[in-house]
This record gives structure tokens, sequence and C-alpha cells, in this order.
């Protein structure tokens, strides 16, 4: 979708930031969600941290459990049919899936926010915006209207919602579709949480509008140093925000790394695929090449490894052998057996 | 806002010509001649029946006849029945009793719907859902003859509870045939709340008010419920007109003298001009509550406000 | 007015709905579960919204391809045949046709066989529902009264809903001018109450037998359904198959009768389903108000009628038309409730 050219090396981007601690670990999380068809394993079993400071991109087609994990982040799966069988959210040292629902709630909104794909349907539509983020003020801080009223405003302004003190009294639906996502954002970020998670923030929106909004949660996260989760099917969108990238595929991580080194160069077959159906300015001429086959099903996802019935380096034993997490590098890991071959580019193809 | 309550306005004027037109004409071309119904077994005089035919306009064309009648209703004259009595006075006479009968079944109706619908849309497919939904399906079966007949003879003979028909003992007289006439409604604004909270519940604004850290009570009560009620709201806003404009079935059984056994006394007695006066304020009834439903979405629903 | 903020509105509009007027709150309950039509309709109310969601709900999503109005119909069917709930109104409405044109293989008695001597004995071993006033066998009377009552409902149904689903189609399709007339004669119709409007219209015509009980009621049910089918077809006029036909050249009525008339007639379908018991209901109360048939004719309604000043001293008289009355009703609000759930792709 968007063409970009290979995002800067990623020594400057983590420089911007100094890390002030571990935000968020999340340790072999698996939720499956029971329906009367069948039990589907939307994420089975990943781990990954996040430090304060830090961009991190959860990149993955749609099942692939990117957005099942983010909810379970912030506990919003719905139970049932959804239930979390395994693993722990670890927020600053405290597992969230084993305290009250009451302390649950204080970290929910204060602690961690989140924003979603469609700001308009995800916007109450009988509320005023000023309403909706003043609501975060009056609920957690037990301000009174008129003082939350006012925080409101002046976060219309922060995230850059033109003529704030009019527009506070006004409707979702009388927003733009940027304008509303703005409001999201302000929403989420008015009681300074440590960690925002953006469920892909910018897919409802124009290609221009998608980059303005990316540069705003860019230069907010550089401002207030939180931790961000960039949830995306489109790693052109989040290569210039982000620090790390995870890849997903059929709930399990197939490969995390640098966002240069998995742009640049794909350990993991699947995560190879996703960069060559993208369209690139730096590979003029080059065909693009979309994955083969269709995502699997949840509920009866593949034997050994999950991605072998389209991986273009497939042997026998990736049917039979799941694959580990290999390391790559200090700071990159690969679920394919043949990760030094990917890395090579050495595609068995027919 | 306002060209949109204007239009709205401008459709309801065929409709009323259109409503109170067919209604006229199908009460003034009656094959029965409704001097000799009037009369009944004493022969009137040629001067007298003259006399009667040129009071009501009987010789006119109908077209002529409904000019005049619209004529006179815009000065507030709603016409003489075939008695002599002023139509007005008639239903000024039977209107209350109608409006005390529509607020009792109007009251019974929006509360233990509301509450029906609330119990029964927050927990899907819970035990109270399956009965509030098989209970309302039942009753709406239920005729409503029957279901008075029922109500009389369970609570009225049986147990003894609340006075069965008349209207001797003032409120509590209204008791039992208002609960009958809301049941139907109540099924409705019941399923109707369960739907509309179900579907809300599932709306991606609730996420976000989760997200938002919010507390249930606060993300049911106030997000979801304020939406919710949209539908249900308007509803008994139409409800209530309906209900003012008479209930023929339920005053029947309870013997109510209000404006539904008004008028179909007067069918049964061909008594043209009392029918199409009462049929005339029921339009009008009708056409106010419509306006008042409009009126209702703007306010409530910020999404057409700002049309 | 953004069209999502439009679809919004319309998506909680209610139908203007009588009280005593059964009929009516059976539009309600074909709707109820669903109202979201997409329908690009006047108003919230009065000028031609629509009455039930059925429809656009089963519409709205229902047409992605012309290929899926096979499935839906399949996938309704399959469903349908694993739900007890459609199952048992179905088994039941087939009892019921059975005994309304084939009575004699429930009684073999004659229902207009009467002995004053028996008058209101009540049930026993040999006549399980007793005697009425005349003296006539009632268990007879009753199976009899049952051709009345589902010849009207399944009449007045049939006839409502061609003519509305014709005017219906035309007016969706068309929009425009003849969209407005039609509109605005529907409205008025639908400002006259039911019971009160066929109380008129059968004082007018006169005669009141099968037929003008029939006519009165159709006449003043095929504006709800008319309504429906018209927000049902504007939803599916929009999909993207629908300009696909159009652009190869395929003419109006071929796309009605092959596009948009296969996917935007089910909510209709359920609707008049639930008609069908609606309208038996009013037959019956327009008859105990003894503006409907009239005796000799036997219906469950005059039975009731009848019954109405016995009902202390003989309670059987108001009680076996009742129940079997109420069953009937029931059935097909039943049946309609079924269909609806088994249309709705958003449940599979």
């Amino acid at each position: 979708m968007a063409l970009k050219e290979v995002p800067a090396r990623p020594a400057e981007a983590s420089a911007r930031e100094p890390h002030r601690g571990r935000l968020l670990e999340v340790e072999n999380l698996t939720v499956e969600f029971r329906t009367p068809y069948g039990v589907v394993n939307a994420v089975n079993g990943i781990s990954y941290t996040l430090d304060a400071g830090e961009t991190l991109a959860i990149l993955g087609e749609s099942g692939s459990g990117k957005s099942v994990s983010a909810q379970a982040v912030m506990g919003l799966i719905e139970s049932p049919p959804g239930f979390i069988t395994q693993g722990a959210i670890r927020f600053r040292g405290v597992d969230l899936l084993t305290i009250e629902e009451s302390e649950r709630r204080s970290v929910r909104g204060q602690k961690i926010a989140m924003i979603f794909q469609d700001a308009l349907t995800s916007l109450n539509p009988v509320f005023s915006v000023g309403y909706q983020i003043a609501e975060m003020f009056m609920v957690h801080r037990d301000m009174p209207k008129r003082d939350a009223k006012k925080k409101a405003v002046e976060l219309m302004e922060r995230v850059g919602i033109p003529s704030a003190a009019e527009r506070v009294n006004d409707y979702p639906h009388q927003f733009s579709g940027g304008m509303r996502q703005r409001v999201m954002i302000a929403m989420a970020l008015s009681l300074d949480p440590d960690i925002l998670i953006a469920d892909e923030p910018t897919t409802a929106l124009d290609v221009t509008v998608q980059a303005q909004i990316m540069e705003l949660l860019d230069a907010l996260q550089s401002e207030t140093g939180m931790g961000l989760i960039l949830i995306t099917h489109d790693l052109g969108v989040v290569a210039d925000v982000a620090d790390r990238v995870i890849v997903m595929y059929a709930g399990k991580i197939v490969e995390t790394g640098s966002v240069y080194d998995v742009y640049a160069n794909p350990a993991h077959p699947y995560a190879e695929g996703l960069m060559q159906s993208i369209p690139r300015l730096d590979q003029k001429g080059v065909e693009l090449n979309p994955i083969k086959g269709s995502p699997p099903n949840l509920m009866r996802i593949p034997s050994g490894c999950p991605f072998h019935p389209r991986c273009p380096y497939r042997q026998d034993v990736c049917v039979t052998d799941e694959p580990p997490l290999y390391e790559v590098s200090a700071d990159r890991r690969s679920a394919c057996h043949f990760w030094q071959d990917v890395l090579a580019g050495k595609a068995r193809r027919a | 806002m306002g060209r949109y309550l204007i239009r709205r306005l401008l459709e309801l004027i065929p409709v009323f010509f259109g409503a109170t037109f067919l209604i006229f004409a199908m009460v003034f071309a009656l094959p029965g001649d409704p001097i000799r119904a009037l009369a009944g077994e004493k022969p009137l005089s040629e001067a007298v029946q003259r006399e009667f035919r040129e009071e009501y306009n009987l010789d006119d064309p109908l077209m002529v006849q409904y000019g005049k009648y619209i004529g006179g209703l815009a000065q507030g004259d709603f016409g003489k029945t075939f008695n002599g009595e002023e139509v007005l006075t008639i239903m000024k006479e039977k209107f209350p009793v109608t409006a005390r009968l529509a607020m009792i079944a109007f009251i019974f109706e929006a509360i233990l719907g509301v509450f029906a619908g609330i119990l029964a849309g927050l927990r899907r497919g819970s035990f109270m859902d399956n009965l509030v939904l098989v209970s309302t399906i039942t009753v709406v079966s239920v005729p409503i003859f029957v279901l008075g007949f029922m109500a009389q003879l369970l609570i009225g003979v049986k147990w003894g509870l609340l006075p069965i028909a008349g209207l001797r003992h003032g409120w509590l007289s209204y008791a039992m045939p208002g609960m009958v006439l809301g049941s139907i409604s109540l099924c409705y604004i019941a399923r109707l709340l369960r739907t509309s909270l179900g579907e809300n519940l599932r709306a991606d604004y609730v996420k976000t008010a989760v997200a938002k850290g919010l507390s249930k009570m606060r993300v049911v009560g106030r997000h979801t419920l304020r939406n919710s009620l949209i539908p249900v709201v308007t509803f008994l806003a139409i409800d209530l007109g309906t209900l003012m404009a008479g209930a023929i079935v339920t005053e029947g059984i309870f013997n109510i003298p209000g404006i539904g056994r008004e008028v179909f006394l007067a069918v049964r007695a061909q008594n043209g001009p009392l029918i199409v006066g009462i049929v005339t304020a029921g339009v009008l009834i009708y056409m106010f509550a419509n306006l008042i439903v409009d009126l209702l979405y703007a306010v409530l629903d910020p999404r057409i406000r700002y049309e | 007015m953004s069209k999502r903020a439009r679809r919004a509105r319309e998506a909680t509009a209610p139908t203007p709905l009588p009280n005593e007027d059964a009929l009516r709150e059976g539009v309600e309950l074909a709707g109820v579960e669903a109202p979201q039509p997409e329908s690009i309709t006047v108003g919230p109310t009065l000028g031609g919204t629509d009455p039930g969601g059925a429809g656009a709900q089963v519409t709205a999503t229902a047409g992605d391809a012309p290929l899926r109005q096979a499935s839906l119909w399949g996938d309704a069917w399959r469903q349908l045949r694993r739900n007890p709930l459609f199952i048992i109104p179905a088994l039941l409405l087939v009892l019921f046709t059975l005994m309304a044109f084939w009575p004699s293989l429930f009684a073999n008695g004659d229902p207009r066989d009467c002995d004053l001597s028996n008058s209101i004995l009540p049930p026993s071993r040999e006549h399980l529902f007793g005697f009425d006033v005349q003296g006539c066998d009632y268990y007879t009377r009753v199976i009899y009264g049952t051709h009345v009552s589902l010849t009207i409902g399944l009449i007045t149904v049939l006839f409502a809903s061609t003519i509305a689903i014709t005017l219906g189609s035309i007016s969706g399709f068309y929009g425009g001018k003849i969209d407005a007339v039609i509109a605005r004669i529907a409205d008025i119709w639908f400002a006259i109450p039911i019971t009160l409007g066929a109380i008129i219209i059968l004082n007018f015509l006169g005669t009141r037998g099968l037929f003008q009980v029939s006519l009165a009621l159709m006449i003043l049910i095929w504006p709800t359904m008319m309504r429906l089918m018209r927000s049902s077809v504007l939803s599916v006029k929009e999909m993207d198959y629908v300009a696909a036909a159009r652009a190869l050249g395929a003419s109006d009525f071929r796309i009605l009768r092959t596009h948009i008339l296969p996917n935007g007639i089910a909510p209709v379908i359920v609707y008049a389903t639930i008609t069908v018991g609606i309208v038996i209901a009013v037959e019956a109360t327009l008859s105990f108000l003894g503006v409907g048939l009239q005796l000799p004719s036997i219906s469950w309604g005059l039975m009731i009628s009848g019954a109405q000043a016995r009902i202390l001293a003989s309670p059987h008289l108001l009680f076996f038309p009742a129940v079997f009355l109420v069953v009937l009703v029931f059935t097909f609000i039943l049946l309609g409730d079924a269909l609806r759930d088994a249309l709705d792709p958003r449940l599979h």
C-alpha cells in the first residue's frame, strides 16, 4: 500500500529515547475462543517485552492473533467465548491476569491505553467528543465537569485538532476520519499512560492522513516516553516509526527483530512473503510476489510449522517438527528450520 | 433541523386529508339510509327528513360534503351527531376516561417492558433471556379480547384482586384494563430493548468504554443504555399517541366509557358524524405523535440533530 | 447527513403502532431483531420508514453475490431442519391445515347438527369439549372453525403481500415520483388504526363474509409490507452485483426478477408469516365484536363472543376456541421467528 523507502538504521531510532525500564512482559500468552463450531486457537504461546520509549510493531494478516493478543493485554477479551488459558501479562512486574478486576480497571485506560481501527464506531455517537475525553478525568481523577472539559480542550489542541475550544462540544460524526482518530488519541493519552496500544490506527484512513497520524503518534511518543505498540498488517505504514517488529502467523511469533533487519532481509519465509508483497521504491522492476495459499484455519492449525502448506522452503521436517524460535542474532529470532536459507534468499521455488 | 421538521409537517398534510377523506367517504357513502336507521320504527315526516338532509348536507355530492366538513373543522367545529349533540362535547366527555386508561397502560408497559428488556438483553442466552423471549411471544399470540377475559376470570373473579369492569372504583378500575391494554406493547418494548441492547453491547464504542477503564455500571448504564433506549423512547411516544386515540376492544370488554367504545357504538348506530369526528381526532393525535417522535429523535440522537 | 448517519437513524426508527392493532404489533415483532434497514427513506416514522428491520437485516449482508441467493435459502433450510422451534410449529401447521380442509378426519359429526336439549352441557367422555348454547357438539364446531381462520389468514396475507411486493419493488427500484406517490398512499392507510379501519370498511361493505373480511384486512395490512419490501429493495439495489448486471446490459425487469427479488424478499416472507397469525387474531376480534363474520358461519371469534355472557357458568365455551385460536396464532408467530433467525446471515 504505502510506498516507502527502507527505514533509517535502527541505531538512530533507538537512541532517540533513553530506556526507563521494562514496562510490559508478555509470557507464553495463549488465548482460545470456544465456539459452537470448535475451539479457535487465536494466540498460541507468544512472549515479548516492551520497554519505555520503545515502539513495537506487531505485524500479521487478519487472523494472525495480533489484535487478540493486544486485547488480552488490555483485558478486553470477552469471556465466554474467549479464554486466556496460559501465560502471564506483567505490567511493571505485576501479572495483570492474577489481579482483581477492580485493580485491573485502574490499569486500563490510566496506565495502558488503546486506540482502535475505526474511530467513528469506536466513539460513542451520542456523546460529544469533549465529554468522552473529559470522562477520563471525571471518572478516574474525580475532576469537576468544567475542569475536565478544559483538560479535554487542551488535549484536543495537543493532538492537533484545529479550533479545539469551539469543537469540544461537537459529536464524533461531525469530524473527519483523521480528526476522529486524533480524538481517540487525545482520549487515550489523557491520563498519561505508560503504554499506548494502537490497533490498526490508520487502516480506515486515506494514505495522506495515515502518515499524519503516524507522525503524531511518533511525536507524542518521543514527548512522553511511553511504550507504543503498533498493530498492523502493513509494515510500510509503521516502518518509519517502529523500533522493533514482531511478525505473527497463526497465533505465533514467527520472526522478531529490528525493523531495519526484518524489512531489509527477513529470516522467516512468511515475513519474506510479506515484504515481497509490498511495492517498494528501492526495488523497481522486481515482481511482486504475493504469498500463495490462504491463511490457516485457526480451528485446525497445520502440524509442524503452521506455515508449511504455503512455504516455498518447505521440507519434510517442516510437516512434523514445529520449529522453535531460533536465535538469528543477538536481537533477532526466527521460527524457521531453514532461516539461514531464507536469509540467503535460497527459496526452493517450483 | 428546522427544515427537517417542516418537511415532515408537509408530508403529513396529504396523510391528514387522505385519511379523513377515506373515512368520510366510507361513512357517508353507506348503503343504508342514516335517517331510517336513526328513526327506527317511527316513520319521519317528509318535512323532518328534508330538514335533516339539509342540516347534514346529505344531498350534496360527497366532495362538497367533505369540503364543508373540513371548513367547519378549521373553525374547531367537529359537527353534530345525528342525535343533535355536538361531537366535540361528546369527545371532551369521553377523552379523559381514555386518557386515564392510556396512562395506566403506558406506565405499565414502559416500566415492565424496559425492565424485562434489560434483564434479557444484558445476558443473552441466559434463563431470564429465554423466559422473556418465550413469554413475550406467547402474550403476543393471545388476542387482546382473550387476554381480557383471562384477566377478568383469574385476577378478577378467582383471586378477587382487582375490579373486573366498569368505573366504580376510581383509579383502581383502570388497573386491569390498563395492564391488558399495555401487555402487547410491553412485549414489544422488551424485545426491542433486548435487541437494541444486544447490538449496542457488541458495538465498538463499548470496547472503547471498557478500554477507558470505566466500571461495568458506567459502560452499560451510561454508554450502552443511552444508545439502546433511543428506539424504545421513540416507540413509547408513538404508542402513547395510539393509546390516546382509544382502545375499542379493551374499553368494550371492560365496559369503560371512553373514546374507543364510543366510536364502536357510533359505527353500530351508523352515526356518521360521530364516527368521522372521532377518527379525525385520532388521525390528528397520530400525526402529533409522529411529530413528537421526529423531535425526540433529534433530541436523543445527535446524528440527526445536525443534519 | 452522511449515509452512515442516515443508516444509524433508520436503524432506530420505530413504526407507528396502534396499540390495539395486533397487526402492527406483529410488524414490530417481525422486525424486532433487526433494526438495521439500509433504506434511504424520508423520515423516521411516517414517511416510509422501514417498519421492521427484518428486511434489512437479511438483505444488508445477504447479497454480496448472486450466488449467495442459493446459499442464503439453502443455509436457512439446513438450519431450520435442525431447529425444534421451527419443526414444532411446522407440524402444528400441517395439523391445522388438515383440520381446516378435511375436518371430517378429526370430527365425524356435523357441526350444524344440534339438539337444544344438550345446551351448554359441560365436557364429558363422549363429548370432549361439551356442548354450546344451541346444543351443538362443541368439539366438532371448534374443529370446523379452523377453516375460516386459516383461510382468511392465508388469503389476506397472500394477496396483501403480492400487492406489497409489486408496489414495494417498483417504489424502491425506480424511486422518484412513483416512489413518492406510493409512499403517500401507504402513509394514508397507515394512519388508520387496523381494528377501527376494518370495522368501518366492513360497515361500508355491508355484507360480511369470508371474502369481505379478507378484503378489509388486506387493504389495511399491505402498507407495512410494502415499506419493508421497498427498504429491502433499496439496500439490495446498492449491491455491487446489481451494478455489474446493469453494466452487462440486463433489463430492469431482469435485474428485478433475478437479482433484487430473490435477495430482497426474505424479510417480507418473514413478516408475512407472522402477519398470517396476526390477521387470524384480528379476524377473531372482529367476529367477536360482531362486526366480522356472522352466524351461521363457524368461527372461533363468534364462539368466544357467544361465550362471553356465560364465562363463569360455562368456562369451557371460552376455553376451547380460545386455546385453538391462540395456538394457531402462536404457530405462525413462531414460524416467522424461526424463519427470521434462519435467514439472518449474521447469526450463521
